[in-house]
């Protein structure tokens, strides 16, 4: 079930990404810490690879997505956005530890071999027991609600997010209206979002 | 009533983090959010719902998840909040305008080679003409290949101007500069040493 076509999937990012850093640079700043929730965790996970103390890498992941919205006018859009931020977040961990004295790893992961399975899994073994713990209850957690989903959402949302299924996509195959599929996803969404709130909060 | 308003505003974060929603309905999302009694829980559900998106999809995220929580965020919003605004459509954005720029410069390199390619035309003489045609003609050179006649002055100056004219792709889309003139071999500038292995005969 943990499959993706990362086509599709990473095309729809794209257009999110893109409608946000737009909306940005017409001066809305609420659309920026849009982008920010959005990715704050993989940077934090990034940046975690560089520095280990917790407030120290809070503290670098707050001058990267700083850095990020200052650089936001040079953004083309020749890469998606987050290869962009991921490269930022690099560059300001690495500065971070060469300004104390410290020097960055030998190999700078490329982002592909970061997001692949292997390698996160590979990586979390470089986390505390307590971090690996949290993040496999989670993911339990996770597919525990999926399952318990009623079948028209639970198809719906497998669709969008195993699938990379567009709504329109979706909606032929459901033979319903396409407000009918957001709506079923949406309510997917709330439902694996009440089990896991309380955990991740 | 502001539990079904917040409902709905949770329902369109869900399709924009799908790339589901259209301009105007960004635009009501993101001036609702700010002015929202449930600001900080919507922006916690946003948050949630890529974490739950990244752990599905086996992504890097952060050590412990509860860590990044919206105390760091918080800061975060408030480090950009010191920073200025953009200013609408002064800043430059990024939509896919690459594709209209090279559009617009093929376009330009076509209209420059057709002009060429015509003025040519004028000078060369007729295809139709045979070698033995061209030979008996008093107004031309026929070159070494026999395959036309031109004015060697002519030619000169019709060198100058295509020397003088490079249409190039911009680099970081096209791969290395591309000049049309290197495409197509008809247009090809005659070099001096051609130029001058073709003497002009003289007339009597």
């Amino acid at each position: 079930m943990a499959g993706r076509r990362g086509g599709e999937l990473e095309g729809m990012s794209n257009d999110t990404d893109e409608q946000l850093v737009n909306r940005v640079l017409s001066g809305d700043k609420t659309a920026f810490t849009l982008l920010v929730l959005r990715y704050q965790h993989k940077v934090a996970g990034l940046i975690g690879r560089f520095v280990k103390d917790t407030h120290e890498a809070e503290d670098v992941s707050q001058e990267a997505f700083l850095r990020a919205y200052r650089a936001l006018p040079l953004f083309r859009g020749d890469s998606a956005f987050y290869t962009w931020l991921y490269r930022i977040a690099v560059n300001t961990a690495k500065n971070h530890l060469v300004s104390r004295g410290r020097r960055p790893p030998a190999t700078d992961m490329d982002i592909d071999d970061i997001q692949s399975t292997e390698d996160a899994m590979a990586l979390s073994e470089v986390d505390s027991p307590e971090a690996n713990l949290e993040r496999d209850d989670l993911q339990k957690v996770i597919y525990q609600a999926i399952q318990e989903l009623p079948e028209d959402l639970k198809t719906a949302f497998s669709l969008r997010e195993f699938s990379g299924l567009s709504y329109e996509d979706i909606t032929e195959i459901m033979g319903c209206p396409v407000g009918t599929v957001r709506s079923r996803i949406f309510r997917a969404r709330e439902a694996i979002d009440k089990k896991i709130r309380e955990i991740i909060q | 009533m502001s539990l079904s308003k917040d409902y709905s505003l949770e329902e369109t974060l869900s399709a924009l983090m799908d790339g589901e929603t259209n301009d105007l309905e960004l635009r009501r999302l993101l001036k609702q959010i700010p002015d929202s009694p449930q600001q900080e829980e919507l922006l916690n559900t946003w948050r949630r719902f890529h974490v739950v998106r990244s752990l599905l999809h086996g992504e890097l995220i952060g050590e412990s998840v509860s860590v990044t929580g919206f105390a760091a965020t918080q800061q975060i919003i408030a480090a950009i909040a010191a920073e200025p605004g953009y200013e609408g459509d002064k800043s430059k954005k990024f939509v896919s305008t690459r594709w209209y720029s090279i559009s617009g410069k093929l376009a330009v390199a076509a209209s420059v080679a057709v002009a060429v390619f015509l003025g040519m035309q004028v000078l060369l003489n007729s295809e139709q003409s045979t070698p033995a045609e061209m030979a008996q003609s008093a107004d031309g050179i026929r070159n070494e290949s026999g395959a036309g006649i031109v004015d060697a002055d002519a030619q000169r100056r019709l060198n100058e101007y295509i020397q003088t004219v490079s249409i190039q792709h911009q680099s970081d889309v096209a791969g290395p500069g591309l000049s049309v003139f290197e495409e197509i071999p008809q247009l090809r500038p005659v070099n001096q040493i051609e130029l001058e292995a073709s003497p002009l005969p003289e007339l009597n």
